[in-house]
Order: C-alpha cells, then structure tokens, then sequence
C-alpha cells in the first residue's frame, strides 16, 4: 500500500511539472486548417463540370453544401470529386479532431451564356495583369484565386469597353466576377455603368454602386448580378477602380487594383 | 502557501526533475496536442513565445532575417530603425540593440576575418551593402555598380542578399532591382556581374536570395533563388548557369545550407486563397525536399515534386530561417504584424 501511495504520488508530481512545461509550446487546438483547395475543371457550366477537393492534413475531412450555408460536420461529407450539372454556390470546410476548422472556401457555378461576337477596350489593362487578349472576360474560363493567374485581367484605373452581340437580344441581367483580396490591394469597383445599346440617354443607362470592404477579409471570388430585362445588341459598361483605399488599410488613400474575370450575359 | 501548493512545487524540483523525462510520453496524453509540424527526419514543435519584446521599448516591423554568430547568440534584422539589429540568447532573452539608420535593412550574412566575427547588411532603401562589426561600427559602405553600365541610377539597385566565400569574396543579389548578382573581392572591388531580369535560364525574377554552397568541396558553387519563378538556380562561381531545381507553389526566399541540408523560409504559396500562406522547406544534400513545415508534405511523382502549399494557419510571411547548433530553428517574419520570430524545437 505505502509503494501504492508514492507511486501515485510520484505521477501528481509529475503531472503538475508537466503542465509548466507544456505551456511554451503551441497546441493544435490554437492553430486553423487551411481552406479546402478546389479545382475545377470550369466554373461556367455547358453540360456537367468536375469538382476536386483537397486537403494536405492528415486525418481531415472536409464536408460541403449547396444551399449557401456554412458547412458543418452533419453536411454533407466530400469523398470522391464531384461532377456538377446546375448552376449554383457551393462551400467547402475542412474538420479536423484536433486542428481547429478551416474558413470555408466557396465557389459559383454558372450556366453559360450569351457569347457577345466582340469586345472593343477604351481602356487598358495593367501592362502586368492583362489576362490573355481582349476577350479574357468573355472567353468562358473564370480564374482562381490567385490574382497571378493569368485569366484575370488588372486595372490600376477605370475599365471601359462595349460588348457587342450579333443580334439584338434579351439580356436579363449581366453576372460580373471580380477578385476581392485586400492583402494585396486588390478591392471590389466602387462603380459600375452600363449603357446599353452603347445610348447616352439616361433611360439607357444602369448606374450600380458596389458595397466596399470595412476590414481585412481573405481573398475571395466575388460577383455582382445586375438586372437589365432589354433587348440590347451591344452594351458599354463603365466599371471604375476603388479611387481611395479606406483608413484602416495600410495602402489608406491610394487606388487600389480591380481585377475582373468573368462578364456571363444571361 | 497551503501545503498542497508546497507539495506540489517542491515535489517538481526534487523528484519530478527525474521522474518527467521518463514517463511524460507514456503517461500523458495531453502531450498529443502540441503542434508538430514538417516530415521525416525534419520534424518541430513551435513556441510562439519566444523573443517576444516590448513592442513600445523593441520594437520591430518586418523581421527579414537571421543568424547565429560565433558566440552562439541569435542575431535579428528589422527594418524598424528604432533598433535594426536586435541580439538574442537562444532562450530568447535580449541581450543588445543598435542600428538606427537601415530603413531597407533585408539581408543578413555572417562572416569571419581572423577569428572575428563581421556583418554584410543590404539595404534597398540605401541601396547600399554595409559591413559592420557585430556591435554596429561600419567597416564599408556599398554603392550600385555604377561602372558596369547596367544601372541607371542608384534607385535601380535594391541588394537583398550576399554570400561569401572562404577567402573572403562575397556576391550581392540585387533581388528587388535588375536582378543581377554582382561579384566583389573582400576589399568590395567589382569583379563580374551576371544573371538580369528575365525567364532565360541565365536570368532572375526576384532573384531573392543567394548562398556558397561547398558541401561537394570538389564542385562548389551558388545557389541562387528565383522566388517569384519558384526555382532554385545553381551557377558556378564566375557566374555561369549550371541548373535548375524546381518547387512548385514555394516562393523560396533564400538558400541557408546548414550541415548537409538547405533550409529555406518560404514567403507563400503560390496559388493560395489567403496571401499570408507561408511554410518551411528544407532540401536533403541530394537538393531533394524532405520536409515542409507547415505545409504538404513534399512527394515526387516520376521525379517531378508536386505542387506544395500551406496546410495550416501558423506562419503569415516566413522571410527567413536560422538554424543554431542544437538543430533547433528560428523564423523571421514579413508583414506578419510586427511579430518577433518564431523557435521550432526539433524532435
């Protein structure tokens, strides 16, 4: 029994050091994941389009929905690439027993849509970041995240170019995508215009202001949807950079980038 | 004190001393939580605890890089010209501050002349190489190349790195100005110049960092990183191209070879959604990767290394890394916040 009771006493000792001691490292459950990655095979759907994703931690799983809402472990589970007939957002979320869980990474599915026969530029892009010719916007490949990729195109001022269609047509509306990473000064347009059938007259004209940014988010894909519901044959659009980057970042007052990808005509 | 706390305490220094390295693993699943990150036979715990000063009294803005001097003691570049070089035990504990004058302060190297030890800082914002003692008086100071005529003016040389050899030659990469690598004697006379901005194997995009590499003591030569390309470029010593080592997703900052091993900070990954998403790497003496802290865990597939990338949050913008003699390491941090670098404890 007196062997019993030093012994029991030896491991309370024990114990007690060991927390002193434990404390100088970093535990997992202090640390996130990363984001699932997501590679697709497109974002702008004709028939089906695939869907992979990844996750480089052992012993992670990673559960998604479709409804828009934030993934948890009763989601549904991600096990074999997904293949993706409907339009729609999808998110993604990494678990892990130990790690705490990742941001949710999210990514837009849209149906193809109007092909415009051409784009004439009255701006240009950024000599570094000018996408791959004049149709990069329209050529049915959205970008990834990475602002270095080159399907996105980089103003360091105001876009301005006219789409133009074969026929006159219907458009419902215009899905415009933009890139939203402040880290690198990259922010959403302050303001867009469209001018339809390249009119000057005000009842022709689309003014849409774009909500800014109040803090420092991680970099994300976004896109506006703007209604137009007219029969349009050629379209001027009008998208103007950020002039002043807000107070509480670190390049406050400067211009900040807009990067575009991709112009969907529905 | 009540006497279980005093139970308690004095048990630790006597018996729990012993008793602790014994049986901590066996007995304690708690230690199962400690963050453990990086592959093989290059493994590490984290403290995020170390070297952390008062921000008011030491501060620091970016941390760029480190080295160890022949004292054993840690040595730290900021660009915060409060106090430039920040001096550490290896427990972390200040020891000394000085420099007030190196607003571009970037690359660190260690060198000695006659058993002493000597800095070589580069400045970007000077657009200079300064040498100094390890306690701040200057030796030299360094301008652009004007006489080589691939400079314009100063502002177009911004030096981030050098390296020097055993008989006291030292290179300068200009990674933030027109990419070339410049060659001087050690009295800092030009002696070549080679490399420039381009996609050409001979040629640099943000050619970051550079490093004497003599492990093969038969075949030395530089190694050089392309980090915006993610390439790791070998030329020999009078400058000519020999190969190339690729990592894909891995913005490498410099080479530091320690022992047989390079170990590299990796700025970010390449295609990452968040910007701050650093990690570690570290090459066997075969240049192969071995171990990634932070990040995937490196793997080749018909001898080309798949893409790597961050997998967990820990490190923002790892600049560089500096392995002491207990094999244990310490990360300089980029646009981090202002924080004071890291200590990984190998295991």
């Amino acid at each position: 029994m007196k062997k019993l009771l030093i012994m029991f006493f030896v491991i309370l000792m024990c114990m007690s050091c060991k927390k002193d001691n434990q404390n100088v490292y970093l535990q997992q459950e202090e640390i996130s994941l990363v984001q699932p990655r997501i590679e697709v095979s497109n974002t702008i759907i004709d028939s089906f389009v695939t869907l992979v994703a990844k996750t480089g931690t052992k012993g992670t799983e990673i559960y998604y929905t479709t409804d828009k809402s934030e993934p948890i472990l009763s989601s549904l589970k991600y096990v074999t690439p997904l293949k993706i007939f409907e339009p729609g957002v999808y998110n993604f979320k990494s678990f892990h027993p130990n790690w705490k869980p990742s941001e949710t990474a999210t990514i837009t599915f849209y149906k193809m849509g109007y092909q415009p026969t051409d784009i004439i530029w009255y701006t240009k892009p950024n000599e570094k970041y000018k996408g791959q010719g004049r149709l990069t916007l329209v050529n049915k490949k959205k970008a990834s995240l990475s602002y270095g990729n080159p399907a996105w195109v980089g103003f360091d001022s105001v876009a301005i170019a006219k789409v133009v269609f074969n026929n006159k047509m219907m458009v419902k509306n215009i899905d415009i995508g933009f890139l939203c990473d402040p880290q690198s000064w990259i922010f959403p347009p302050s303001e867009i215009t469209l001018y339809l059938n390249d009119s000057n007259n005000n009842s022709d004209k689309i003014i849409t202001l774009v909500d800014g940014l109040d803090s420092m988010v991680p970099s994300t894909m976004k896109n506006i949807n703007i209604e137009i519901n007219k029969e349009v044959n050629s379209l001027r659009i009008v998208i103007t950079n950020l002039q002043h980057i807000p107070e509480w970042h670190e390049g406050a007052g400067n211009k900040a980038w807009l990067f575009m990808d991709e112009w969907i005509f529905n | 004190m009540s006497r279980r706390i005093f139970l308690k305490k004095s048990s630790c220094l006597t018996l729990g001393i012993l008793a602790y390295p014994a049986f901590s693993n066996a007995l304690f699943f708690d230690a199962m939580d400690d963050v453990i990150i990086g592959h093989n036979s290059h493994k590490y715990k984290v403290n995020l605890n170390w070297g952390n000063l008062d921000p008011l009294k030491t501060p620091v803005k970016d941390c760029h890089e480190m080295v160890q001097d022949s004292k054993g003691r840690i040595v730290l570049l900021t660009n915060h010209t409060k106090n430039n070089v920040i001096i550490y035990d290896k427990s972390g504990k200040l020891l000394e501050t000085w420099g007030t004058n190196y607003p571009g302060a970037h690359g660190l190297t260690l060198l000695k002349e006659n058993g002493e030890d000597f800095l070589l800082i580069t400045d970007y914002e000077r657009h200079q190489i300064i040498k100094t003692t390890l306690d701040g008086k200057v030796i030299f100071e360094l301008d652009y190349p004007a006489d080589t005529g691939k400079y314009n003016s100063k502002e177009e040389f911004k030096p981030t790195e050098t390296t020097v050899l055993e008989n006291g030659d030292f290179y300068v990469a200009d990674g933030y100005g027109n990419q070339y690598i410049t060659h001087y004697n050690h009295k800092g006379q030009l002696l070549n110049i080679f490399g420039g901005r381009g996609t050409e194997d001979e040629h640099f995009l943000n050619a970051h960092g550079i490093c004497f590499d003599n492990r093969d003591k038969e075949n030395p030569c530089l190694l050089i990183t392309a980090r915006e390309m993610n390439i790791l470029k070998r030329f020999s010593l009078d400058g000519k191209y020999l190969s190339s080592i690729n990592v894909p997703g891995a913005l490498i900052c410099r080479p530091v070879i320690h022992k047989n091993d390079i170990y590299f900070a990796v700025l970010k990954s390449k295609e990452a959604p968040n910007d701050d998403s650093g990690f570690l790497l570290i090459m066997n003496k075969d240049n192969e990767v071995v171990s990634c802290p932070g990040a995937t865990a490196p793997s080749y597939r018909e001898q080309q290394l798949e893409d790597l990338y961050q997998t967990v949050r820990l490190f923002k913008h790892p600049h560089d890394v500096c392995i002491d003699d207990d094999e244990n390491l310490y990360v300089a941090q980029w646009n981090s916040g202002q924080t004071y670098p890291i200590k990984l404890i190998r295991v």
